[in-house]
């Protein structure tokens, strides 16, 4: 969108020009949004590695379950119920894991480098406004009928200029926030699978589920 | 020994008369129209963290 072909008259330009410079202004404080909830992840990551190694360090060796449950090489790998509480658990495990991973990976894509549009720079809106000043004169304007059309001319600028930027600014947030989006919900997986895990494992071992080595 | 009145104009008159380039020159090279400056006023920048650089659109 460029220069409006049916410049808006002053009070409704006012109105826009007010309403655009807000949602402006909220597109440029959600850049940094992404980054001020990372301690959060942080956090919550931490607890989620805390519980990898609980668990990890619970379940068994592999080579004990394997001459626990498969002592004969005949015995279907599983149709045997003694490595059934080994095995869900490590599938536990493993899924918490992976879904730790693409937590990270999606906070990686939610705060990568962007690109974003701004209105000005100032020295081009101020020679901008120079220039129409002198384009009115030359139309053979002066004193507050001047200033009124430079004035106007300038608004109907900022109204294109703030459309314009904004919808890109917004677009480039939305990416940004859909990413976030989904590593929260990779996270939430991933503590429930960590805590499913957790519970699997100490609820195995009180009732003395998890395979031990043959003597 | 101030000039007449009288002289004046037509000594005005004769000099303009005498003159006629500058109307020439107006009709062969009008003032080129004022043309109002139009445009857009936008800047681009790059922000965010540079984890991985293969992330790429």
């Amino acid at each position: 969108m460029d220069d409006l072909s049916e410049p808006l008259g002053d009070k409704s330009s006012a109105l826009l020009l007010g309403m655009f410079q807000d949602f402006y202004r909220q597109d440029v404080a959600a850049e940094e949004d992404v980054h001020r909830t990372l301690p959060f992840f942080a956090t919550a990551l931490g607890l989620i590695v805390a519980a990898l190694n609980y668990v990890a360090g619970q379940l068994p060796p592999l080579s004990p379950v394997v001459k626990a449950c498969w002592p004969q090489p005949s015995t279907a790998p599983l149709a045997n119920a003694c490595a059934w509480p080994a095995i869900a658990a490590a599938l536990l495990l493993a899924a918490e894991a992976v879904l730790a991973v693409c937590v990270l990976w999606q906070l990686a894509a939610a705060t990568r480098k962007r690109r974003y549009q701004r209105v000005g720079p100032e020295t081009s809106q101020l020679r901008r406004a120079q220039d129409l000043q002198a384009y009115h004169v030359s139309m053979g304007l002066e004193a507050d009928a001047l200033d009124v059309a430079v004035a106007a001319d300038l608004k109907q600028r900022l109204l294109a200029d703030f459309a314009k930027v904004t919808a890109a600014n917004r677009r480039v947030t939305q990416e940004r926030y859909a990413g976030r989006a989904r590593a929260v919900s990779f996270l939430l997986w991933s503590l429930l699978f960590g805590i499913l895990a957790t519970m699997f494992v100490v609820a195995s071992a009180k009732l003395d589920l998890l395979p031990k080595a043959a003597p | 020994m101030t000039p007449k009145p009288s002289s004046m104009p037509q000594s005005i008159s004769t000099e303009r008369s005498g003159t006629p380039r500058v109307a020439d020159t107006k009709s062969a090279n009008p003032q080129p129209r004022p043309v109002k400056p139009a445009g857009s006023l936008t800047y681009t920048i790059t922000k965010g963290a540079n984890a991985f650089p293969s992330f790429k659109k």
